[in-house]
């Protein structure tokens, strides 16, 4: 056994979609997670399971157990269609509960894992919210939970989601919230295994928010977020010489980004104290 | 008994400084504050002094005493300039608490009313604040003062600020701040007059912060928030575009901007306070 901390990371999005992220000069989501999870600890270990991929097994009992801490980020998917390829990750998160292995989980990584323990997720009566999280606040719990340790007490932040947590599972406490969405930010226990998870993507990056609104060009029309295909060229420009060159800062000032956003550091820092509080003391445990 | 109050409102820019502003298409601060008093007042009447253009001839004593509310608006001026136009100000913020009619103001009128009661106000090491101050939050006090009755705990406001309040005199309390400026709201208290001040504009809309931009573009390229005059002229259009159409969703998404900036009751919601729970009580225990 190495002595590294080992991150089992689910990929939740179908094969297809991934290669379709890499076509628009993304990333998959999965992978995205692995960068900043690897820049955030540089000696982690990351072995990668495939959700939405009926042909890949997903690792349950022993064999989950072995980690030290799984990632569940994005996916296209609703947590509550009743297709295979969902409920099939609903079970995966059931299994890594039961196997005590703590959870971080990104938007549907956060919706999955608060099925599993018995919440409940439907589309947001607001819509979509995309692009920039805007006024994340932390609740007085939030300011005070380690996930949340050294990050200030409104934030922004990368989202991009259609559906919400409406219920929280019993013995959760919402630790960040803004106007769109209510639950931006939860933890929970399960079967004594922890759960921390966010509705955001602290994993983006603005480059890959760039991709992403070229990806989603015509859904961003057609959702009233560009007029055109024009308008989603420009904006996915302005985001990507901006994420080239930080010291841009009339774009910055024009896209209303601060440092929250800009920053790798600010903005993955809620990955940081996961992995330092809970990964690490996981391992600890366990040597 | 009338329970029409009314109001002097002081203009605290000098004449040169408004005419190139009205020449830019811009509203007079003055005016600007006229309109916003009588919205939120409908039977109020309201009088207009420019203390830059009248130098010691300004109202004292019994003149202010017979107002129900003094309202001084934002100044190109910078307070700790010793300057006659700028002395007098101080001077008359000083009479205006001790006639103990209820103040209330912008930007410059907080950093008078702070200066006049003993407090300092220097330049912002950020620099220029412009546009959008993003992500104000209520302090402890701001969130149980009575000027935020209402109001969200976070929110946007307009701004265009280089100096800042750094020290608060005795009696004065923050209520609110930001990344960029820590107080971006305070309460003096001061000879037994009480002054609510805003280092934001509510009284501003998009078209006059498309106007006061138009008229800045320079300085403001000198400063970084446009690489180009084309970029300053882009901007200013994208804010007058959503000025005249309100349902352009995508321009309020581009600019990262929600209700605390668009719709009017929110954005001065304190001003609306200012008269339901201080102007008025006030005026009806003086009657």
């Amino acid at each position: 056994m190495s002595n590294n901390p080992h991150i089992l990371l689910l990929e939740a999005n179908p094969a297809v979609n991934c290669d379709r992220a890499v076509s628009f000069g993304a990333v998959a989501a999965g992978e995205r997670y692995a960068i900043s999870l690897r820049s955030a600890c540089p000696e982690i270990q990351i072995t990668k399971a495939y959700g939405a991929d009926l042909d890949k097994v997903l690792p349950s009992g022993v064999e989950l157990a072995a980690y030290d801490g799984v990632v569940i980020g994005g996916s296209g998917l609703h947590a509550y269609h009743s297709d295979e390829n969902v409920t099939r990750q609903i079970e995966f998160a059931r299994s890594a509960f039961e196997a005590g292995v703590p959870i971080l989980g990104s938007c549907w990584g956060l919706q999955i894992s608060v099925l599993a323990a018995g919440g409940v997720v439907r589309p947001s009566p607001f819509g979509r919210e995309v692009g920039i999280g805007r006024k994340i606040t932390l609740t007085p719990e939030g300011s005070g939970h380690p996930l949340f340790a050294g990050k200030s007490s409104v934030f922004d932040s990368p989202c991009i989601h259609l559906d919400e947590v409406t219920h929280v599972p019993s013995g959760g406490t919402v630790l960040a919230t803004n106007r769109h969405t209510r639950i931006q930010a939860l933890s929970f226990q399960h079967c004594g295994t922890d759960f921390w998870g966010v509705q955001y993507h602290p994993e983006f990056n603005l480059f890959h928010l760039s991709r992403l609104n070229t990806m989603y060009g015509e859904m961003m029309v057609e959702g009233g977020y560009h007029q055109d295909l024009d308008a989603v060229t420009r904006h996915s420009g302005e985001m990507e010489t901006l994420a080239a060159d930080h010291t841009r800062s009339d774009l910055a000032w024009k896209l209303g980004l601060d440092q929250d956003v800009l920053s790798d550091e600010i903005r993955t820092l809620e990955i940081r104290n996961w992995i330092e509080l809970k990964v690490m003391a996981r391992k600890a445990a366990r040597a | 008994m009338a329970l029409n109050p009314r109001f002097l409102v002081i203009d605290g820019y000098t004449k040169s400084a408004r005419d190139e502003l009205e020449a830019g298409g811009a509203t007079s601060a003055g005016v600007q504050y006229q309109n916003m008093l009588i919205h939120h007042a409908p039977g109020a009447s309201v009088d207009i002094i420019y203390p830059c253009d009248v130098g010691d001839d300004l109202p004292s004593g019994t003149d202010l005493a017979s107002y129900d509310g003094i309202a001084w608006t934002g100044c190109s001026l910078c307070v700790f300039e010793d300057k006659p136009e700028v002395r007098a100000q101080i001077e008359l913020a000083r009479a205006a608490f001790r006639v103990q009619v209820p103040g209330f103001g912008s930007c410059w009128a907080a950093q008078i009313a702070v200066v006049a009661a003993g407090g300092l106000v220097q330049a912002n090491p950020n620099g220029r604040e412009m546009g959008f101050a993003r992500k104000i939050q209520l302090t402890p006090e701001g969130l149980g003062h009575p000027m935020y009755a209402g109001k969200p705990g976070v929110f946007d406001a307009y701004i265009s600020h280089v100096d800042e309040i750094t020290h608060l005199p005795a009696g004065a309390i923050s209520l609110s701040g930001n990344a960029f400026t820590a107080i971006q709201s305070v309460s003096v208290i001061h000879e037994g007059g009480v002054f609510w001040g805003l280092q934001y504009h509510p009284e501003y809309d998009l078209r006059e912060m498309a106007r006061l931009t138009w008229c800045r573009i320079e300085k403001l390229m000198e400063l970084g928030f446009f690489n180009s005059r084309e970029a300053g002229e882009e901007h200013v259009r994208l804010l007058e575009t959503l000025h005249q159409d309100p349902s352009r969703t995508d321009v309020a998404w581009l600019l990262g901007v929600d209700d605390d900036i668009l719709n009017r009751d929110v954005r001065q919601l304190e001003v609306k306070n200012w008269i339901d729970q201080l102007v008025i009580p006030t005026m009806m225990k003086r009657r």
